[in-house]
């Protein structure tokens, strides 16, 4: 995709923007990908997985084209950036929802093979890792108080 | 290479489309913060897809601004619902006592609107300690 833009041809512009509208429609083709699968997958940690194709991947791609096209300086800065601030805050946002989804009952457990967690808590609340049994409600985050 | 764009933007139209079904069927409050992501998502593909058609970089710090809203308000819900202990439509004090959480969502996955999403027909409590006690 990008060995267009490393190309060092005389025509390095129109190969830049070849490359940009194959990366855009890439990623408007992970788009109605990730659409599809929000309408049609059962529950919460598949639809979870199907929504991160847009905010990583096909967000990517899509500034990766919209870079390939503009090609200037700030443009190219300003993408890297929110690229950057994609890739580090899509997954604190996913764990934060699952977890919110888990703790919930929300989580489809027809659907689910295996389930480490419920074992670990399991596991934990009967004391098995030193812990007295009980404990681990402190781990519930609606046990914490409320931040300021 | 109009065309193909023209193509992206029917693409992310039509994915907008179907999240934002999504975000107005879910039948609960996570199913809804997970299409409000994704439709912040594809909306910055929009303003990108826009910045790429016109040349014109004066939209991307839209872009950023939109990226750190949707981080914001999906761990603000994320953190309202795990405080709350309800994940929509279940009862709160259920679902927010302790570990018996588990419990609480699968007597909300039974009871209803929850249904459809792979709640009905989980006899068994979603943690083990949940069934053991």
């Amino acid at each position: 995709m990008s060995a267009a833009a490393a190309g060092g041809m005389p025509d390095l512009a129109e190969a830049a923007d070849v490359a940009g509208a194959v990366c855009l429609l890439l990623g408007g083709v992970l788009s109605l990908l990730a659409g599809i699968g929000m309408l049609r997958l059962p529950d919460v940690l598949t639809r979870m997985h199907s929504a991160t194709k847009p905010q990583t991947l096909g967000l990517l791609l899509i500034l990766l084209g919209t870079g390939l096209r503009l090609r200037t300086p700030f443009a190219v800065g300003t993408l890297v950036l929110v690229a950057l601030f994609q890739v580090l805050t899509a997954p604190v946002a996913a764990h934060m929802v699952g977890r919110a989804a888990y703790r919930a009952g929300r989580t489809g457990r027809t659907h689910l093979v295996v389930d480490e967690l419920a074992a670990a808590q399991g596991a934990y609340a009967s004391g098995e890792d030193g812990a007295p049994p009980g404990t681990d409600d402190r781990d519930r985050p609606q046990d914490r108080p409320p931040e300021p | 290479m109009d065309a193909v764009l023209g193509a992206v933007l029917a693409l992310l139209l039509v994915s907008g489309a179907l999240v934002a079904a999504r975000l107005a069927l879910g039948p609960t409050t996570v199913d809804r913060a997970v299409a409000l992501d994704a439709l912040v998502a594809v909306m910055m593909a929009g303003i990108g897809l826009h910045s790429a058609v016109q040349r014109t970089p004066y939209y991307l710090p839209a872009l950023l601004v939109l990226s750190f809203l949707g981080f914001t308000g999906t761990v603000s819900i994320a953190r309202f619902m795990a405080l709350r202990g309800e994940a929509g439509g279940e009862d709160p004090d259920a679902a927010g006592d302790g570990d018996d959480g588990g419990g609480g969502g699968d007597a909300g996955g039974g009871s209803g609107e929850g249904a459809g999403a792979g709640g009905a027909g989980r006899p068994n409590g979603p943690p083990a300690q949940g069934s053991s006690r």
